[in-house]
């Protein structure tokens, strides 16, 4: 610590420093070499201690920086003393300092505690206010985040729902128009079915020569007289007059058609 | 009461009031971040296509009579093309000689509201279990093919079939 400035006598402000009860207020100056902040204001307020103009215990002692900090550069305060006997519990004095007027407050020991004391009060509310406020905003972002996620879901729902009753819409129109038509009985399917009919009801001995399918209507064309066909389960007629000589033609009725053990029916 | 009492009754006041609207505000704060900016339209949309949904399904109650894909859902042309070539694959694969074997798209019918037909028309030649196998096959293919008439004659050892008929495809845009 260095550059420590004479010791000067300055007066109590406005109408009490002209007063004769005005209390005295010591002034210096004194130097902190480079280094932090706090480090600065700690050498300072020791070496104010140290060459209080009285016992530290008769004095109250308040220092100010002169000079903004800045790194790696010293720094100049002003300490200022004032005898505790002369002020009570708080003493406000205006004081002059290189030319600078300086509003200094002396605090008692206890005041200076129940400052302190409102001080960490309203930081460990402001402390607790940030963290509820930061928690609250966090659950809010994850809330956020939980609805655009259900947000999309519902969305996927929606559209799949929605093309799946557009396909669903287009089939049903598809078979009515082809329902419409007739499709039902034009199925290779209910092609083949009627010939593993004809296989199977195919009587022993019979000989057929060709089939004409239409719309689950059959032309059979059979040799002999005989009907070709030993069951009965759909309607069999047979042509009043051959195709060819000795090769008739039977009509087979669709699936179902018989309507009685003889049945009759008329093919298209 | 004393004037400090009354101070202090007001301080109180104050500071209840100012909690209270730091409250209201920092909820509405909250709710404002807490809430996809879109929310709204969004939901509408899904509103919307869910209504659609539900429309289409209560005035198109389900049939099911044929597959998903019994109709093809692209232009005609290529898909008779694709047929054409389904047919050929299927008649080699069950062994039957192909003589004739026309698929082409058709002109569309009025009655098919909204569906454009394929002709089909095929002569093939093979054992009977060979010209079964075909059937088989050609019941399989996608389009669905719908005969419309077909003849089996027995040659000597083989069976002619003569097939025609028709297959679907939908001119309204595919899904």
């Amino acid at each position: 610590m260095s550059g420590a400035a004479g010791l000067r006598v300055i007066e109590g402000d406005g109408a009490e420093a002209t007063s004769a009860a005005a209390p005295t207020v010591f002034v210096r100056t004194l130097a902190a070499p480079p280094g932090a902040p706090w480090d600065q204001a700690r050498s300072v307020a020791l070496e104010a201690r140290i060459g209080a103009p009285l016992a530290a215990h008769e004095v109250y002692i308040e220092q100010r920086r002169l000079e903004r900090w800045r790194l790696g550069r010293p720094a100049r305060f002003a300490v200022c003393y004032v005898r505790r006997e002369a002020v009570g519990g708080e003493y406000r004095a205006q004081v002059e300092v290189e030319g600078r007027p300086l509003s200094i407050t002396f605090r008692a020991p206890v005041q200076r505690g129940r400052l302190a004391r409102r001080w960490g009060l309203i930081a460990g509310v402001a402390v607790a206010a940030g963290l509820l406020l930061t928690g609250a905003v966090s659950a809010a972002l994850d809330l956020r985040a939980d609805t655009e996620d259900q947000l999309s879901r519902l969305e996927q729902t929606a559209a799949v729902r929605l093309r799946q009753a557009k396909v669903q819409a287009r089939l049903n129109d598809e078979a009515r128009i082809l329902a419409a038509n007739g499709a039902g009985r034009q199925t290779v399917d209910g092609m083949l079915a009627d010939l593993g009919w004809i296989a199977a009801a195919k009587a022993p001995g019979a000989h057929i020569d060709a089939l004409h399918w239409e719309r689950g209507y059959i032309g059979v064309e059979a040799r002999g007289l005989i009907a070709p066909f030993g069951t009965t389960d759909r309607t069999v007629i047979k042509a009043d007059h051959p195709l060819r000589p000795g090769v008739w033609l039977w009509g087979v009725g669709p699936a179902g058609s018989a309507t009685s053990p003889s049945g009759s029916g008329s093919p298209p | 009461m004393t004037r400090r009492g009354r101070l202090e009754t007001h301080v109180v006041l104050t500071a209840g009031a100012l909690a209270l609207v730091t409250g209201l505000v920092a909820w509405m704060v909250l709710s404002w971040i807490a809430k996809p900016a879109d929310l709204g339209p969004r939901l509408a949309e899904v509103q919307r296509r869910t209504d659609a949904a539900e429309a289409l399904l209560s005035h198109h109650s389900h049939i099911g009579a044929y597959p998903i894909d019994a109709v093809c859902a692209r232009a005609a042309g290529p898909a008779a093309n694709q047929l054409k070539q389904d047919v050929q694959t299927a008649a080699a694969s069950a062994g039957v000689a192909v003589g004739r074997l026309e698929i082409s798209p058709g002109v569309a019918d009025e009655a098919m509201d909204g569906l454009s037909p394929i002709n089909i028309r095929l002569e093939a030649s093979g054992r009977y279990d060979q010209t079964v196998s075909l059937l088989k096959a050609l019941a399989r293919l996608r389009p669905q093919i719908f005969v419309d008439q077909s003849d089996l004659n027995a040659q000597v050892s083989v069976v002619a079939l003569k097939l025609s008929g028709h297959a679907y495809c939908s001119l309204s845009a595919p899904l």
